[in-house]
């Protein structure tokens, strides 16, 4: 009975979060079309270094000459990125600001069922937004991913999707607790863009930067989906590449959710739960 | 002091106060021009290849093998214009929602002094985050590149009045739309993929080409492209090959100076009769 | 549920705040202080009870409500729900209480007032039907079924205070904790809510914490109030009582004609008079401790000084008086 009365939560708040996201369609529109026009110079400013639709440079670097292709996987990935690390705290945030979780949070359901719930819906929109995208490089762009390893990509994605959830937990726990987000986003946007290789094999970056890099899970997912779609070169052997992700994957969601908990609380004893 | 001076340098000065009082301002001015920067420069040693062998191949394209000075030179001025033409409007918006435009525009008298004190705080703020950035990001990643103050000033000061004009017809366009966000995300992408930013405009199909032109960022760029990375003297020698960005500029500065100026009358007049100035 | 179980039960609540003081422009040049928002409220409130809690601004009585609705943990001391701990046992207390918060915010704008108040239905863990037949019956009882499927946008502030006291008791739980339900409404609105908030209360016998700002609101819905100040429950008891507890003080006004010249000055030489005053259109005023003040040598003052006495008005303090009486202590 207590599980019938968390699914309908769990069900109820991703409908909720289904039917807002579709009521906005022109940010619907716009999540799909600024990032294609933000990542498209990228492949541009690749073929000047191609000739006929193959780069040398790259090719020595990552053993593959398919630029489009090359920058394309980190996009989309990026867009996963950017879109689950920190869309589900910062749509929390929209949330404080509107008062609605305030209120959400004075009902008996559970906060796991209110975070798991907005976490399926957020999922949804975001694998819509980026295979539009997807879509839009292939039929433009030619991008060729239908060749590789398909069932090594879905898992790594899986397993990528599973770890950055635990991340995004952590974020949404330190939205809860700091009343001004958006720096601490916006640094680990940084951060992350230039560490994590989405756009370059870490290879490109000063080798004292390399360790950073390294230890981001993030690293090994991009470069292991790159591995599986392109056939890239791996930073390292592809099954310790898997090993590292998964214990990641099955690390991150658990840690992120007993820190979201433990931030929840905390704003909850400082008060700051429904500031803004 | 003439009155006109006195009010831009007022507004300027209240407007880049208040800029510094953020205290996240570190991170506007500086992280994400050298975030995005670095990550352009970082793709650039990717595509040329472990020993940049494929960087005569960029040259075939480009007209210079220096990619790195070239994409860094591109992207600078980017953000640059990007920056300018959100930040009057968005300044506006911000005045009219506290309440102090008002107040602001009747101790000034001309709407235009406000707009041009907006945009000379934005200009100093450019130029020294901007400046900085370029410096040390051409310090960072070895870069080869002779800069006086003369070309200096010459390559910021030029585009200027087609910067300003083109910020004030966006800044109007902020008044009119609610989620001017998104438009500016917009427009933002839009300038980076048809301005030839980070490859010539000549990479682009005929049609986009054209569009590209409307703005000053694409003459611009050429501008300190030719002066700093092909090599050509402006002051001396390069005057056949630099006369068309020139020309580009001045026609684009005084079409969209002109376009501004139509724009902010319209709204000022269509706000003193809807009694909408206190509204927004 | 028993007449005499407390509802609300708090015991030496105690809330503090830590501020962060600037002492100078850099980001390290700041002090830590805390604020005690509540130094502790001990309180009751019974079943079936409408309870008025006021104070003015920075009071403690948002933190209070908060406390009680577990969106804030008490820093010192206990507080129980219908027999449940706020702190312990909060997933009951949640089932226990409705609550609508201030002003505007609390729905989504872009879903209609039904979707909104099914979303949280199911939170409240109400199967499918019986969410629709309650949201029915809300919407009903706020009068707001022939808006029901417009978005929340499209409503006006008042129909949005009604939208959110629907929500509220969608569970039907026997507890509402309403937070200035007419702050910013105009009269017409506010009288509207308070009708509905009557209703609530009499018809389907809740147990009501009101705050307000709106001293004449508490003193014509309110069985009992509180006033809080400084995070302290100052006084606690009916209006009646209250005014009888704290004003000692009567106000006496009188119209004299003809009125002589020296009168004022008489009547203020009276036995228990105070003060006494001329007022703009004529009259005086005579404030006076209530005991002390006799009618009779009034009269008796007003006719040796010549003046003939047309009107008396015995004023009674107001729950207004009391609250600026106790604040000003």
């Amino acid at each position: 009975m207590e599980l019938l009365v968390e699914a309908r939560a769990i069900a109820s708040t991703c409908w909720k979060d289904l039917l807002v996201f579709f009521r906005y369609p022109l940010r619907t529109l716009s999540l799909v079309v600024e990032p294609f026009l933000f990542f498209v110079p990228f492949i541009i400013f690749g073929a000047m270094f191609a000739q006929d639709g193959s780069a040398a440079g790259l090719a020595a670097f990552v053993g593959v000459a398919d630029y489009a292709s090359f920058v394309v996987t980190g996009a989309l990935f990026w867009n996963f990125v950017s879109a689950i690390f920190w869309g589900i705290g910062l749509s929390l945030r929209e949330e404080m600001v509107q008062g609605t979780l305030e209120l959400a949070w004075t009902t008996p359901a559970r906060r796991f069922s209110l975070l798991l719930g907005r976490t399926v819906a957020h999922l949804i929109t975001t694998i819509i937004t980026t295979g539009l995208m997807g879509l839009g490089f292939t039929l433009l762009f030619g991008y060729r991913w239908l060749g590789g390893n398909l069932p090594l990509a879905m898992t790594t994605l899986l397993l990528s999707l599973v770890t950055l959830y635990g991340l995004g937990f952590v974020f949404a726990g330190v939205v809860l607790w700091l009343k001004e987000p958006y720096a601490i986003a916006n640094v680990s946007r940084i951060v992350l863009g230039l560490l994590c290789g989405w756009l370059y094999p870490i290879t490109v970056l000063p080798e004292w930067l390399q360790p950073l890099s390294l230890a981001l899970p993030l690293t090994y997912a991009i470069d292991l989906l790159r591995a599986a779609l392109l056939g890239t070169r791996t930073l390292l052997p592809l099954s310790w590449e898997l090993v590292i992700l998964g214990f990641s994957a099955a690390l991150c969601p658990a840690v992120g959710y007993l820190l979201f908990r433990w931030l929840e609380r905390h704003s909850r004893t400082s008060g700051t739960l429904g500031q803004y | 002091m003439p009155i006109a001076l006195r009010s831009i340098s007022a507004v300027a000065w209240q407007n880049f106060r208040s800029m510094l009082r953020y205290r996240t301002w570190p991170l506007s001015w500086f992280g994400f021009p050298l975030a995005m920067v670095i990550q352009f420069l970082l793709a650039t040693k990717l595509f040329a290849g472990p020993h940049g062998a494929e960087l005569s191949t960029f040259a075939s394209q480009a007209g210079t093998s220096y990619a790195l000075e070239y994409t860094l030179i591109g992207l600078i001025l980017y953000l640059w214009l990007t920056n300018s033409i959100w930040y009057v409007g968005m300044q506006l918006q911000d005045e009219l929602q506290v309440g102090t435009f008002e107040h602001t525009y009747l101790a000034t008298g001309n709407i235009f002094y406000l707009l041009a004190g907006y945009a000379l705080a934005n200009w100093i703020r450019n130029t020294v985050a901007l400046g900085i950035s370029f410096c040390l990001l051409a310090w960072g990643f070895g870069m080869q590149l002779e800069i006086t103050p003369l070309t200096a000033s010459l390559i910021i000061g030029l585009p200027g009045l087609a910067t300003f004009g083109f910020a004030l017809v966006f800044g109007g366009l902020v008044l009119w739309f609610k989620d001017a966000n998104s438009l500016a995300l917009l427009v933002q992408a839009f300038l980076l993929l048809l301005s030839g930013v980070v490859y010539p405009v000549s990479a682009l199909p005929v049609g986009l080409r054209l569009i590209a032109q409307i703005s000053p960022l694409p003459w611009a760029i050429a501008v300190a492209r030719g002066e700093l990375v092909i090599g050509l003297d402006m002051l001396r020698a390069g005057e056949g090959l630099l006369l068309p960005p020139l020309t580009g500029l001045a026609i684009n500065g005084v079409f969209w100076l002109l376009a501004g100026m139509v724009m902010f009358r319209y709204f000022a007049r269509r706000a003193k009769s809807t009694g909408g100035f206190g509204t927004f | 549920m028993n007449a005499d179980f407390p509802v609300i039960r708090a015991e030496n609540l105690q809330k503090e705040y830590v501020v962060h003081r600037r002492t100078g422009p850099l980001p390290w040049q700041r002090r830590q202080e805390s604020v005690w928002a509540l130094k502790g409220v001990d309180l009751e409130i019974r079943h079936g009870e409408f309870f008025g809690l006021l104070g003015p601004n920075g009071a403690g009585k948002t933190t209070l409500v908060k406390i009680l609705c577990t969106l804030l943990m008490p820093t010192k001391g206990r507080a129980w729900v219908a027999g449940r701990d706020v702190v312990m046992q909060e997933q009951q207390v949640r089932r226990m209480l409705g609550v609508a918060l201030t002003g505007e915010r609390g729905m989504y704008w872009k879903l209609t007032g039904r979707e909104n108040l099914l979303y949280y239905a199911a939170l409240y863990g109400l199967a499918s039907r019986e969410a629709r037949k309650r949201a029915q019956t809300a919407l009903d009882l706020m009068g707001l079924s022939d808006r029901a499927d417009d978005l929340v946008e499209q409503y006006s502030t008042g129909m949005r205070q009604r939208l959110a006291i629907a929500r509220s008791f969608l569970h039907d739980p026997p507890l509402l904790l309403l937070d200035e339900p007419t702050a910013g409404l105009d009269p017409q609105a506010a009288r509207t809510i308070r009708a509905l908030i009557v209703r609530l209360q009499q018809e389907f016998s809740k147990t009501i914490l009101l705050t307000t700002h709106n001293l004449h609101e508490a003193e014509q819905l309110c069985d009992r109030v509180g006033i809080l100040r400084e995070g302290q429950l100052i006084a606690l008891g009916t209006p009646a009582q209250l005014k009888r507890q704290v004003v000692s003080e009567a106000v006496v006004e009188l119209e004299v004609e003809p009125k002589p010249s020296g009168l004022t000055a008489a009547l203020a030489t009276l036995a228990g008079v105070i003060r006494a005053e001329s007022l703009e259109n004529g009259q005086v005023r005579l404030l006076g401790k209530k005991d002390e003040m006799v009618l009779d040598s009034i009269l008796q003052c007003v006719n040796a000084e010549g003046g003939k006495i047309s009107r008396v008005v015995l004023k009674e303090p107001s729950l207004e008086d009391v609250f600026f009486h106790l604040l000003s202590e």
